[in-house]
């Protein structure tokens, strides 16, 4: 969090993952181009180009799509998870070197314009045999194009939390798309099977993390069909110190922390992107979220001034040993006096 | 996840256990990285050998022919060759040939040609992109004898199965330049004027003959044969050979919609 604006808010650990991730895109590059030029020297660099960063580009954008479900099932990811807009953004960089080429090689230069090529030259879209897999991989660009450009708090401000993360989760669409693109296109070309087999495999690994995540959630979630006015939380003891734990109430996650021998209820929810407040910790007296450090006093769900966001609140109560979650929210920034546990 | 280490992403320093985390989800990340590239590595391609002398002007002096394409005759490397000529870009090197035939009254017989070019070469065929335009042609000066073509047609139809493809990628521009992954360029460059080749492999799938595709008169049918590009076909038509140079000769598919349901099926049969 920060008062002034700067458009990047740089520091050490996160200078560190983007030299990280800039040696990784090293590695691969020099690999395959290292790996070409030996064992296939027939081959023009043109292609080569096109094939390292299309290649490239596909395997980061596996390696995002993993961070968020891993995160869900094994906090000890959250690591990963910071900074994974630049990861994103310089996903769509390599996609773009990776599209740009492809244009300028087999759609420029002709009687028509490239942008109408794509479209124009393979007319086949009735046939799954030979679909111009071109204009999937161009719809693909366009929405990591989309996300790369508005992958900033600028416009999550400005677009509202809602509008930005649905524009956000487009990513699926793109990497349907991108999955179509290639299995349409390169490996359909090729004529091992071992390409198709590998590309099938890494998306039904993303696809059964997510619904891994989804199951665990969906669980997490039974508790909300009750339409009780108070929702049982569990022993106080079952919370630690300075930790949450997280139920659902009427539709919503609520996070309950401990803190000092008391309790306070929050939504779970970060204005920020939606990030799991209660996997988060009580820093400096304030809720802090895992995924980008935003932060909300426990007692009335406000950041702290100059800060606005606010969360919901709950009522908590002990009876019997245990601690009780009323159903109906407070709204958004409204105190409540803590629970007195000892 | 240890209780001290809960990384904030404003903070300057991550806990050790989350810098080990992340250092191990980046060797992972790595590691799978690689090997995927290997294993594309290991069952990509083959890929032809072809040059394409990017940068590189070569001149040439022969009489210049326009059927069955336009080429020059010439010797390259102490073997006579007919070297077919292409434009800059996707296109045909037509507006070259206007011009010349504009200079010589439009005759091409009995003049000595000097033209400067990039050479594209694989498969045993050598071709030269005009890469200059009109300027590509250096010297037009008649000439005292005139060479004559040597003709020989089968007179029969015969089926000749390959693939469509443009020759000017095909041999040496890009590589690949066949199948699926090179189909819309291909369709742009036989669009743009390239003349289009029948490429056809040997049993152990090398391309080993060549044919230009041509009407029954003779005459281009690029703009009928744009659908049937990159993919497997059997043309059905007369064959004859000038100066060594291949044609087949078809009809054209008067309304190529009706062929199409057949592309699924693997080979799509033009010319039937």
């Amino acid at each position: 969090m920060s008062v002034s604006y700067r458009s990047i808010l740089w520091n050490k650990q996160k200078i560190r993952y983007d030299k990280g991730l800039v040696l990784f895109i090293l590695i691969f590059l020099v690999a395959f181009f290292g790996i070409h030029l030996v064992f296939h020297s027939n081959v023009t660099i043109e292609t080569i180009i096109i094939r390292a960063f299309g290649l490239l580009s596909l395997v980061l954008l596996h390696v995002i799509l993993t961070i968020g479900p891993l995160t869900r099932i094994n906090p000890r990811f959250l690591i990963v998870l910071y900074n994974r807009r630049h990861l994103g953004v310089t996903m769509f960089l390599m996609a773009l070197i990776h599209g740009a080429f492809s244009m300028m090689n087999f759609h420029g230069l002709g009687d028509i314009n490239p942008i109408r090529s794509i479209f124009l030259s393979n007319l086949q879209y009735q046939s799954v045999a030979h679909f111009p897999f071109q204009v999937l991989g161009f719809f693909a660009l366009l929405i990591l194009g989309l996300m790369a450009v508005t992958s900033h708090d600028f416009w999550l401000k400005n677009l509202g939390y809602k509008t930005w993360k649905a524009l956000h989760m487009m990513v699926y669409i793109a990497y349907g798309l991108v999955i179509l693109h290639v299995v349409m296109g390169v490996i359909q070309n090729e004529t091992s099977i071992v390409l198709f087999a590998v590309i099938l495999t890494a998306f039904f690994g993303i696809a059964m993390l997510h619904l891994l995540v989804a199951v665990r959630e969906t669980t997490t979630d039974q508790q909300s069909k009750l339409n009780a006015e108070w929702v049982l939380v569990g022993a106080p003891e079952e919370i630690k110190e300075s930790r949450a734990k997280i139920v659902a109430v009427s539709g919503e996650r609520v996070a309950i922390f401990l803190y000092q021998g008391m309790l306070s209820a929050v939504n779970n929810v970060c204005r920020h992107q939606g990030g799991p407040l209660g996997e988060g910790k009580i820093i400096d007296g304030c809720i802090t979220c895992p995924w980008h450090g935003y932060q909300y006093l426990p007692g009335n769900g406000q950041s702290p001034p100059p800060f606005t966001e606010k969360v919901e609140t709950y009522d908590l109560k002990l009876e019997n040993g245990q601690v009780w979650v009323n159903a109906q929210p407070h709204p958004e920034g409204t105190a409540v006096e803590p629970l007195k546990i000892s | 996840m240890e209780e001290n280490d809960f990384y904030i992403g404003w903070q300057d320093q991550a806990g050790k256990t989350s810098k080990r985390r992340l250092l191990d989800f980046f060797l992972v990340s790595i590691l799978l990285a690689l090997l995927f590239l290997l294993l594309f590595s290991w069952v990509e391609g083959p890929f032809q050998k072809s040059t394409f002398e990017y940068g590189k002007l070569t001149e040439f002096s022969g009489e210049v022919i326009d059927y069955p394409v336009f080429a020059i005759k010439t010797s390259h490397k102490g073997e006579d060759r007919t070297i077919p000529l292409v434009g800059f870009g996707k296109f045909s090197a037509n507006p070259v040939l206007r011009k010349l035939k504009e200079r010589t009254g439009g005759k091409l017989s009995g003049f000595e040609i000097r033209l400067r070019g990039t050479l594209i070469y694989a498969h045993g065929q050598v071709w030269m992109e005009l890469t200059e335009g009109e300027e590509s042609v250096i010297a037009v000066a008649p000439k005292s004898t005139v060479d004559t073509l040597v003709l020989e047609t089968s007179g029969s139809t015969i089926k000749l199965t390959g693939e469509i493809v443009d020759p000017k990628c095909f041999f040496g521009v890009m590589n690949p330049a066949v199948k699926k992954v090179h189909k819309s360029c291909a369709i742009r460059c036989i669009s743009g004027g390239i003349p289009p080749i029948l490429a056809i492999r040997d049993r152990d799938g090398e391309f080993q003959d060549f044919y230009f595709i041509r009407n029954k008169a003779g005459q281009y049918i690029n703009d009928k044969i744009l659908q049937y590009v990159g993919i497997p076909v059997s043309l059905n038509g007369e064959v004859e050979q000038v100066d060594g140079l291949k044609v087949i000769k078809i009809d054209p598919p008067s309304n190529q919609m009706v062929y199409r349901p057949l592309l699924d099926q693997g080979i799509a049969k033009c010319g039937t």
